[in-house]
């Protein structure tokens, strides 16, 4: 099973690689690494545009992935998502006031720590709201949410009519989601916060194994889970921050991700943590391919693919789960 | 050891436990016995370092609401009421949840009578398997952990579970507390409790108001005056195992048929 990852791992690479308007095939690719080399051309397609993007897309689907497991693992329910409970809406609405208020300051740095700030405030204002005494109120996390998102669409829209031409143009495309315009400056801003936090969410597994049986249980088996949230949290909002800053608003990765590795592996957040980072990473760039290629020479906003396919599994999952109560 | 001084514990206003001195030996099994309300629960959680407190709790000596997590969960084990588990782990993954140090599962499976339910999801099993897997996962913690005398605290460990499944958790218990370790728990069968512990100790609107042997405490008093209720205290010869309240007023049939067979053997079969 994991062999079978790891081939499909390569796979949607050399398909990412090779896949776009230029002559540069896949086929091309493996020719270019056994026989003589590419043409300056394909080299800068590659080097250039190519490469970053699947690097942003690798990065970007693996943080949305990680997030939504430690989100379900936080709530205690397969259907957090990051985006459908409202804490990329919250990390968006960071990006847009960075974008539209910043003045002098804006740039990708401000843009990605507002988006942070943004999602940390929405995931802790939900576990608030949906909480009470280590109790996930699953209705009323999915109506926080709700509201939330409404809140941050409203407050969004309004910053929208303030924004001048270029503002909005900026704006306009953290709505869509998009991995167009990967640069190696945006892949290096990933890698320093969604690297990390997929390095580090690893190391609460265990807790987060605990906390499948509640937070008293966590608690009488010896770990400390106050903390233990506290740090699911930030790295939540890290890599929902991150990606939401660089790629815009991308649904459903981080509940169809750790949906399928559990049908897989189970629910051991040992083998979920580092395998969603590999899986999210490969499930959002095929997505990418696809957006490039479906409509070719045009572009599809990867949020539409994400959603087509994700939004099905949710309803999947919550069908499931009526079976079962 | 636990020893309490003044332990005394408010929800918002409410106070719910009221100045409770008291020392819980190991080698015993203490009971904790009360009406609804009465803080049993509250007081196992205090007990635990799970809610805060005013006053003293030591566990083994060290006062619980300054230890950390890690350094409580090796001198006790908490088995809560209720368990909830969010993910399809498997039933032999529970158990190793509670493991200090790595130990094979299989023996506290079979210990509890759930031999060869290792791989099953623990999502699917009844309730009263379900309890017998967090008193296996209770238990390998005890096996696992670093410090004696170790202390289970069960809160009412037996709610789900039949019959044989009930005596066999009582027997369990009794084992491990002739074995060194403490048990602390709650039950709301007097039956059971007056056939399963060295010491009784009643609740009654958050004060201690009997703590003792079982004969000393459960009284025809205790029961009106604690219950509100008036039943008599039934005592029957020795050899029986139950004891108590055993006809209602009006009624001429026993409740508990006096030939019961005075021990259930606990199957270790998938019963349950």
């Amino acid at each position: 099973m994991r062999g079978l990852l790891l081939l499909g791992f390569g796979a949607v690479i050399l398909a990412a690689l090779g896949t776009g308007a230029t002559g540069l095939t896949p086929l091309r690719l493996v020719q270019a690494l056994t026989g003589p080399g590419l043409s300056l051309q394909d080299s800068i397609v590659l080097y250039d545009i190519r490469l970053p993007r699947l690097v942003l897309g690798l990065l970007v689907g693996g943080g949305l992935a990680v997030s939504g497991v430690l989100m379900q693992a936080l709530f205690r329910n397969p259907l957090a998502d990051p985006g459908v409970i409202g804490v990329g809406p919250g990390a968006a609405l960071g990006a847009v006031l960075a974008i539209v208020l910043g003045g002098s300051l804006s740039g990708p740095l401000l843009t990605m720590a507002a988006a942070f700030g943004g999602g940390w405030a929405a995931v802790v204002l939900l576990s608030r709201i949906a909480q009470k005494g280590g109790a996930t109120d699953i209705a009323l996390l999915l109506l926080a949410g709700i509201a939330l998102s409404a809140l941050a669409g409203a407050v969004t829209g309004l910053l929208v009519t303030m924004a001048s031409d270029t503002q909005l143009r900026d704006v306009s495309y953290w709505s869509m989601g998009s991995l167009g315009g990967a640069t190696w400056a945006k892949v290096a801003l990933a890698g320093a916060t969604i690297g990390p936090m997929m390095l580090l969410a690893p190391r609460l597994a265990l807790g987060l194994n605990a906390l499948s049986l509640g937070e008293a249980a966590a608690f009488h088996m010896g770990h400390r889970v106050e903390p233990l949230k506290a740090r699911a949290i930030l790295l939540t909002a890290m890599g929902t921050g991150a990606a939401v800053a660089l790629a815009g608003g991308i649904g459903f990765v981080g509940i169809v991700v750790p949906h399928l590795l559990r049908l897989a592996f189970g629910p051991d957040h040992r083998v979920l943590l580092p395998l969603s980072a590999l899986l999210g990473g490969m499930l959002l760039v095929t997505a990418d391919v696809l957006a490039r290629s479906l409509v070719a020479p045009a572009e599809l906003p990867i949020g539409i693919l994400t959603a087509l396919i994700g939004a099905p599994v949710f309803l999947q999952i919550l069908l499931a789960r009526r079976a079962q109560a | 050891m636990i020893q309490t001084e003044n332990l005394t514990l408010h929800r918002g206003k409410r106070v719910i436990l009221q100045g409770l001195n008291f020392t819980l030996r190991p080698g015993e099994v203490s009971v904790l016995i009360g009406p609804n309300g009465s803080g049993k629960s509250t007081l196992l959680a205090a007990l635990s370092g799970a809610l805060p407190y005013r006053g003293s709790v030591r566990l083994n000596g060290a006062e619980v609401a300054r230890t950390a997590p890690g350094a409580l969960a090796e001198a006790r084990a908490v088995m809560a009421q209720a368990t909830s588990l969010s993910f399809p782990f498997s039933v032999a993954e529970v158990v190793t949840l509670g493991a200090r140090r790595p130990l094979a599962v299989e023996p506290f499976l079979a210990e509890v009578g759930l031999a060869g339910f290792g791989p099953r999801n623990a999502m699917e099993l009844s309730g009263g398997e379900a309890q017998r897997m967090h008193l296996a996962r209770a238990l390998i913690q005890a096996e696992t952990a670093a410090q004696a005398p170790f202390w289970l605290m069960l809160d009412e460990p037996v709610s789900s579970l039949d019959l044989a499944h009930q005596v066999a958790v009582m027997d369990r218990a009794r084992a491990f507390a002739r074995g060194g370790g403490g048990v602390l728990m709650v039950l709301h069968d007097l039956n059971l409790a007056v056939r399963g512990a060295d010491r009784l100790l009643a609740l009654h609107g958050g004060r201690l108001v009997a703590d003792g042997a079982p004969s000393s405490v459960l009284t025809d008093a205790l029961i009106a005056g604690v219950y509100d209720c008036a039943l008599p205290v039934n005592r029957v010869p020795a050899a029986s195992p139950f004891l108590l309240v055993q006809s209602l007023p009006g009624l001429t049939a026993p409740l508990i048929p006096a030939n019961l067979p005075a021990m259930v053997p606990a199957k270790p079969s998938a019963a349950g």
